[in-house]
């Protein structure tokens, strides 16, 4: 194991849970991983999702994946790396599964909230637009992934290789490779952002 | 430089300065951040099944309480946060049953098509979670069904209920839908105790192409025939419970059962079960009997609708309302139904495509002006209390009819220009077209619904409308009205409230903009409903009105990006703080916004002129006169230039440069100003109009300026009168009214002492009303001025101590010191020694930190001080105070304040025992006193009193005589108190030793 373990997680949940686990006491070690890890997951969900609705179904599905997967998980990473990998699945999943569901018919009463949120949206920017929504709004033009790549990287601060495994670049033992690759994607990611910050900003001068 | 180590810099290097890399590198860091959420508080906040208190639906409701639970799902109260609006919220919680989602769209969908009075209002439907919600209006006076069952309600209240909820049906008929559920508890009331029909959840489709109606194509999908028994059994007509084809008469049958069973207490049919009643309302069984208190005309309408077949029961639900009230509708419909009928009517009627050469695109509608509109209007221009209702009927209709000839002649040449202007002009004539079509129609309306004051005006309105020939040679700026709103009805609603406005008729302006916000549940229209309350608060000047409605109107308008109307919603809002709350620096302010909007929305020529008077009135309210002056100038100018001029701002503008001319001691000019107002008003506006009531109210302050009190008396009255049939005695307009009334009635001729109390009475109640601080406190004042002379000192100083603590919360000094001088007055009065020198001693220190060492008006503050001296015998202090008051005025001062200082002087004298100065002072200020019209009644009685104490037979006689004979032409009470200082006045006889 190379990750080093970032200063806001405890090192016990891991022994803890590899012990429960053990005993297979599932049920108690998929609480303490939703327990431990859930609202920094949720966290993520609600800003990587479109809506609410969509970060609400993809945390139900990340829970019943935790206690599916816990079994068959070797703790070849940490319980924190895995979690993630876990919530991208389950994000990817249900990201899916709406892209399939059809999209109404003719006058829906159902595009009147559209419309609604449109109208809103369009009066934010009428009043001067949160600086919050803005960055939002401005990370929300990158690709999911590269979106998920620098939250990992600068927000949650996981190392290379956790976020190599997060995205299922790599094997275990053998994230070096993938962890470069994704040095460059987090570059470019991260310069595209910049830029379109400094444009933003020149916009506002 | 580590770029990608996560807490070192993270910005790409760009050969920016330092400082520029860490600013963008805070930014990414911000742009990527996804903070932790705790997951139990997301579900609790986004499940609609378990929504609580502060539960948030869609982002934009927030839950206040639930309200109860039903079939299909629970009704919560909730609040739509940006609009501040309580709403009801109908949340499908079985989300598994398609079939109860697809029910509660159904419902929305249709009721939502439906804009009636008497149907609920649905504003918004969503999802979320995959869980379908209604937004609808929240009516707090719960349901038919509790309203019968709460109390016994005298049958015509029950009956008049019911024709409610039947006109609600009649409107659901009308656009081809049969309730199918109709019942007490599907039948909500506001809190204006109006019935409004609701759940439309069994709705079904109707087609009856004989009957004229206009089933609406968008509701399409709504199925036409039962496919199962719905509804509820107890008043489902015998064809719902067979199956048989339903028309809108099954909706008959189910009121006529409750209506039924609301005025009998019981079924109409025998049984007890649903499956006896069942049977028997199939085969006709009646329960037999019943109460006699209805009358047999109600009895007969209600037995004809519970007819088992269909085809015996009323024609339409209308005849039934007729057969029911005895009333025939026609052709009045519009007087009864109100306004959201209207938009109905005229959409019944619709409007054909012009005729004459085919050209591109689609053409709009002709203008209607129907048959039955005209006869409509005849009947009432001629029932009208107008001297001459037929004539100005004939002469409306022939200007109707001139304008459809010009509207026609214009379209004729926009569709001549079709094959050389491109789409968008083309579009934006035709626009400009329909924007002068809805105009002529909210006019017909308004005069089809109109008192005799507006139609009296109906001419001028029609004279008023756009010209369409405009259209056809239109400006490329030109915009069609700013109403992005599809439905016609929006425009119509608008046109109508804002002519309702123009004419002074509030109530209907009210109307017309609540339906407008019940039809409109956000945007541009919805905004513009809100806006016109604020306009109809600020003409009323209900200043309170104005901040109620002006905050969320200047929300909605931003949420709208109305420019227009944000600015306009400012500038009432400068205009209710600088004359409303006399809070200078919040108009200023208020103003200040207004004008950034307004060059946000291109600078309106109109909302320019406004924004000029209101600064103006801001300048003149805050006592800078000569900008006031300036700006009140340009306003008027710029009213006169628009296209059609502005009354209303050029009216407004010269009553305030009256103000300006009097405030700068030119009266006559300010008068001359005024008289050439109320000839402008009278002429364009009519003088019903509520603008004339407030050119009348100016003229009382000059005319009083100028010392003519029995014309100010006059004005006052009339002003006072028109305001009470305007808004009611005790409407906040009329606070001022009241309070000049009150005040000039002192003086007038004969005793009006209880009219000037009561009149300051209704002041206070008005200008509570209107949030007027100042002149509460003004009226609190004068009522305990009033009540001092009614000799009533206990009433005297609880208004006093009322007005004090009015006062205190004012922060204005000189308000204070006023009403210091009261209570002070209050105790001299009482004799109370102490009391008074203290509090008389406040006043004065007030009023001198307020009014500077020699302003006149501190001669009152002088008085009290000496007055509150003679209580204590302290003779020399009044001495002194009485000289200090006299060194006010010169000795050839014209002012009141002269004499009565030498009296106060000759007091003191006669106290001290100086009996030759003071009988010097006292015939210095008797012939004074005697040269003024009304000389108050506490000051004659004291000139007798120092008479009486210099014991000089003949003059007193003869000051006795005087002061009789002047209270005697006054018809004041006070010549008794007078008989008590003559009986208690031991006088020296002829041959006494002196």
């Amino acid at each position: 194991m190379t990750e080093g373990r970032p200063r806001h997680v405890p090192p016990e949940i891991d022994d803890t849970v590899r012990e429960l686990a053990a005993a297979a006491q599932y049920d108690e070690a998929t609480a303490l991983v939703i327990h431990r890890f859930g609202p920094e997951i949720m966290g993520l969900l609600v800003a990587l999702c479109h809506h609410d609705s969509q970060a609400g179904d993809a945390y139900s599905l990340f829970c019943e994946k935790v206690w599916k997967a816990l079994p068959a998980f070797r703790f070849d990473a940490s319980v924190r790396t895995w979690a993630y990998v876990l919530a991208r699945r389950a994000m990817a999943d249900v990201k899916r599964s709406d892209a399939r569901r059809p999209h109404g018919g003719g006058a829906s009463p159902s595009q009147l909230p559209d419309l609604c949120e449109r109208a809103r949206s369009e009066t934010q920017s009428f009043v001067k637009t949160t600086r919050k929504l803005e960055l939002r709004e401005l990370r929300a033009e990158l690709s999911e992934d590269d979106q998920l790549l620098l939250v990992l990287r600068i927000d949650r601060e996981l190392p290379w290789d956790a976020i190599a495994r997060v995205f299922e670049s790599s094997v275990p033992g053998e994230t070096a490779p993938a962890a470069a690759t994704l040095r460059k994607r987090f570059q470019r990611a991260k310069l595209r952002l910049a830029t379109a910050l400094r444009a933003r900003r020149g916009d506002h001068d | 430089m580590d770029l990608d180590g996560p807490r070192d810099s993270i910005a790409p290097a760009s050969g920016t300065s330092r400082e520029t890399d860490a600013a963008l590198d805070s930014e990414i860091r911000r742009a990527v951040r996804a903070p932790a959420v705790d997951p139990g508080s997301f579900f609790a906040h986004a499940g609609l099944s378990q929504l609580g208190p502060g539960s948030r639906i869609d982002d934009t409701f927030v839950v206040e309480r639930r309200l109860g639970r039903g079939g299909m799902g629970v009704v919560y109260l909730a609040r739509h946060e940006t609009l501040d609006r309580l709403v009801a919220v109908k949340v499908c919680t079985r989300r598994t049953s398609a079939s109860d989602t697809a029910r509660l769209l159904r419902e929305a969908r249709a009721t939502a098509a439906l804009v009636h009075p008497n149907i609920v209002v649905v504003h918004h439907v969503g999802t979320m979670h995959g869980q379908v919600y209604v937004v609808m209006e929240y009516l707090s006076g719960g349901t038919l069904g509790q309203w019968l069952r709460a109390q016994a309600h005298p049958w015509p209240a029950i009956v008049a209920k019911f024709c409610e909820a039947a006109e609600g049906l009649a409107a659901a008929h009308a656009r081809g839908f049969v309730h199918r559920d109709f019942k007490p508890d599907n039948v909500l009331l506001g809190e204006d105790g109006r019935a409004r029909v609701g759940d439309f959840g069994l709705v079904l489709g109707y087609d009856d192409d004989d009957d004229g109606t206009d089933a609406d194509a968008t509701l399409d999908d709504l199925p036409r025939r039962a496919t199962s028994v719905a509804g509820t059994p107890r008043y489902m007509a015998p064809e719902q419970h067979t199956m048989g084809p339903l028309t809108p008469s099954a909706d008959q049958f189910s009121l006529c059962v409750a209506l039924y069973e609301a005025l009998w207490g019981h079924h109409p049919f025998q049984g007890d079960t649903a499956s006896e009643i069942s049977a028997s309302v199939r085969r006709g069984r009646r329960v037999t009997g019943g109460a006699r208190h209805v009358p047999r005309r109600i009895r007969r309408a209600i037995e004809r609708g519970l007819a088992v077949d269909p085809r015996q029961r009323h024609a339409s639900m209308h005849a039934l309302v007729e057969a029911l009230t005895g009333r025939r509708r026609w052709p009045r419909l519009f007087g009864l139904l109100g306004v959201g009928a209207i938009a109905i009517g005229l959409a019944w009627s619709g409007g054909a495509t012009p005729s004459g050469p085919s050209c591109r695109g689609p053409r709009p509608e002709t203008p209607q002006w129907s048959r039955t509109d005209r006869t409509a209007l005849r009947e009432q221009l001629s029932e009208s209390s107008l001297r001459d209702g037929r004539g100005l009927a004939t002469r409306f209709e022939t200007s109707i009819d001139t304008y459809l000839g010009r509207w026609a002649d214009a379209e004729r040449a926009v569709c001549a220009q079709a094959s050389r202007i491109d789409d968008a002009d083309l579009d934006r004539r035709r626009a400009c077209l329909r924007a002068a079509t809805t105009e002529l129609h909210a006019t017909v309306a308004a005069m089809l619904d109109a008192d005799a004051a507006t139609l009296s005006r109906g001419l001028e309105l029609v004279q008023r409308l756009p010209d369409p020939s405009d259209c056809a040679a239109l400006d490329p700026t030109w915009r069609a009205g700013a109403l992005p709103s599809e439905d016609p009805r929006v425009g119509e609603l608008l046109a109508r409230s804002r002519i309702a406005r123009d004419v002074g008729a509030y109530t209907r302006a009210r109307e017309a903009a609540d339906t407008l916000l019940a039809l409109a549940p956000d945007g541009r229209a919805y905004a513009e409903g809100l806006h016109e309350h604020v306009m109809i608060a600020a003409e009323e000047r209900d200043y309170t009105g104005v901040h109620q409605h002006g905050i969320p109107a200047l929300r909605a308008a931003i949420e709208a990006s109305a420019a227009d109307l944000a600015a306009s919603t400012s500038a009432r809002l400068a205009f209710a703080s600088s004359a409303g709350e006399g809070h200078t620096q919040r108009a200023q302010d208020w103003l200040d916004m207004a004008h950034t909007w307004a060059s946000q929305a291109g600078e309106p020529p109109t909302l320019m002129a406004e924004l000029e008077l209101l600064q103006g009135i801001v300048h003149l309210n805050a006592h800078d006169d000569e900008a006031a002056r300036v700006h009140l100038q340009a306003a008027r100018e710029q009213a006169q230039a628009l296209d059609p001029p502005s009354t209303t701002i050029e009216v407004s503008a010269m009553l305030n440069l009256g103000t300006c001319l009097t405030r700068a001691d030119r009266p006559e000019a300010g008068l001359s100003i005024l008289e050439e107002a109320d000839h402008l008003v009278t002429a364009t506006l009519g003088d019903a109009h509520p603008l004339h009531r407030t050119v009348l109210s100016q003229q009382v302050a000059v005319y009083h300026r100028l010392g003519k009190r029995q014309a100010a008396l006059e004005r006052s009255r009339a002003s006072v009168e028109r305001g009470i049939a305007l808004y009611g005695a005790d409407g906040p307009e009329l606070a001022n009214d009241w309070l000049n009334f009150g005040s000039l009635l002192l003086f007038a001729e004969g005793d009006h002492l209880q009219e000037a109390i009561d009149a300051t009475t209704h002041a206070i109640t008005s200008a509570k009303a209107a949030g007027h601080v100042k002149t509460v406190c003004s009226a609190m004042t004068n009522l305990g001025r009033l009540y001092i002379l009614d000799g009533d000192l206990e009433q005297a100083l609880h208004w006093a101590e009322q007005a004090r603590a009015v006062a205190e919360t004012m922060n204005d000094q000189t308000q204070q010191a006023v009403v210091e001088l009261l209570v002070a007055s209050i105790h001299v009065e009482r004799g109370d020694a102490d009391a008074a020198t203290t509090t008389a001693q406040r006043a004065f220190d007030l009023a001198q930190t307020a009014l500077g060492d020699n302003d006149p008006e501190l001669f009152r503050y002088y008085l009290v001080l000496g007055d509150a001296a003679i209580v204590a015998r302290d003779y020399a202090r009044a001495l002194h105070t009485s000289a200090r008051t006299l060194a006010l005025f010169p000795e050839d001062s014209p002012n009141i304040g002269r004499p009565v200082a030498q009296l106060r002087m000759a007091e003191a004298l006669a106290g001290l025992d100086r009996p030759e100065e003071a009988r010097r002072h006292v015939e210095l200020a008797e012939p004074a006193l005697a040269t003024f019209d009304a000389v108050d009644v506490t000051t004659l009685l004291r000139l007798a009193k120092v008479r009486a104490a210099l014991g000089d037979a003949a003059p007193f006689q003869a000051t006795i005589a005087w002061i009789r004979a002047d209270l005697v032409r006054r018809e004041s009470a006070d010549v008794a108190e007078l008989d008590d200082i003559v009986l208690g006045t031991p006088l020296p006889r002829p041959g006494d030793p002196p």
